[in-house]
């Protein structure tokens, strides 16, 4: 395994290139069942016929754990978006596109986006009374089984010379309502500051698929309750914010 | 907080690897995995020092031996 070239850094993760191969290593206090659970989802979306990444090994390296894939040929669709402004309605046409295809993709056997919501807002530091609000308006709102990202947003998307996309990152990926993989979207957007995109990306969500705008509007404060949940302290403070949000526009 | 150490070519070769495997096992050693976010980038212009670091908008200069001293003396002060 040669980890001569770093791609990519995250606190607990860093990704290497070898060749044709893409060596993602987590730290040393990485749980195994995660990176386990992170290569079985991917497996199970690798059956489907999106273009992803496939995973060669996954495997340990001085005592960490290691997912080994192909490597795909291309840049992110938001370095893309960076490099050429004036394309950017182009660039946020595909980006629907590809989540809508991705949406309507059959993966019955990956776990329920319900039940992780269920968990995360419990897990959650919201008031006992909040948390039940919540999970009773999670649970009123409707089942579906569309294979939803759990982390859509164009980092994880690379774009070749011919203008063919990969998806990437399946670490969170489940099934259920798409409206939810919507909302965390429109909110991954926010966290990032690109407010105006994000709006821009709802609109044209919605006018796509028929989709009303209030009925997503709906899900972002459970999906952004189950967000608060993660790592990032700045971000927390802001998430918790959008719980109380009724109306946004 | 942000810390981003340059993947470039040149400050690879000043050893921008020790230098993230430093910073991920401090900031793992510390607890601060939800204050501090590691990221990388590529070549930040900046190449004649040594491995390129940026953090609230300044720019370091580090070398897997200085490494710790500017996690103890920056980062720690600035949490
Ligand atoms: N198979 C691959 N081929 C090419 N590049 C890849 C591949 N896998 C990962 N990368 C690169 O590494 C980066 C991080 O990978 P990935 O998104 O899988 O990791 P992550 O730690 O889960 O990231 P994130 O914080 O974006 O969720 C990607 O943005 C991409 O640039
Ligand atoms: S390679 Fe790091 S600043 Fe140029």
């Amino acid at each position: 395994m040669n980890l001569d070239r770093i791609i990519a850094v995250r606190t607990s993760k860093t990704v290497f290139r070898d060749n044709d191969k893409v060596i993602k290593m987590f730290d040393q206090g990485y749980k195994k069942a995660d990176v386990l659970n992170e290569a079985l989802n991917q497996a199970r979306v690798e059956e489907t016929n999106l273009n992803i990444p496939k995973i060669l090994e996954v495997t340990t390296y001085e005592k960490r754990w290691a997912i080994v894939y192909n490597y795909v040929e291309g840049v992110t669709l938001a370095e893309e978006m960076e490099r050429h402004p004036e394309q950017l309605a182009e660039y946020l046409n595909l980006f629907v596109d590809l989540q809508i295809q991705m949406h309507n993709t059959k993966a019955p056997l990956l776990n329920a986006l319900r039940d992780k919501l269920d968990r995360q807002i419990e897990q959650s530091d919201l008031s006992a009374t909040i948390r039940y609000e919540l999970r009773m308006r999670l649970e009123s709102m409707p089942r579906h089984s569309k294979l939803c990202h759990g982390d859509f947003n164009p980092t994880n998307i690379i774009i070749n010379k011919q203008g063919e996309c990969t998806i990437l990152d399946w670490s969170h990926v489940t099934i259920g309502n798409a409206s939810a993989d919507v909302a965390r979207t429109y909110l991954l957007f926010w966290l990032e500051g690109k407010i105006d995109l994000a709006n821009q990306y709802l609109n044209l969500y919605c006018e796509k698929t028929n989709t009303s705008k209030k009925y997503i509007q709906q899900w972002l404060s459970i999906v952004a309750a189950a967000q608060s949940i993660k790592g990032k302290e700045e971000e927390r403070e802001f998430l918790l914010s959008w719980v109380n949000v009724v109306d946004y526009e | 907080m942000k810390i981003t150490v340059c993947i470039g070519s040149s400050c690879h070769l000043k050893g921008a690897r020790q230098v993230v495997e430093e910073l991920q096992y401090l900031v793992a050693k510390n607890n601060l995995k939800d204050k501090i976010e590691l990221a990388g980038t590529f070549c930040m212009g900046n190449c004649q020092n040594g491995v390129c670091v940026t953090m609230n908008n300044k720019n370091y200069s580090l070398s897997p031996t200085n490494t710790k001293t500017f996690f103890e003396e920056e980062v720690l002060t600035q949490i």
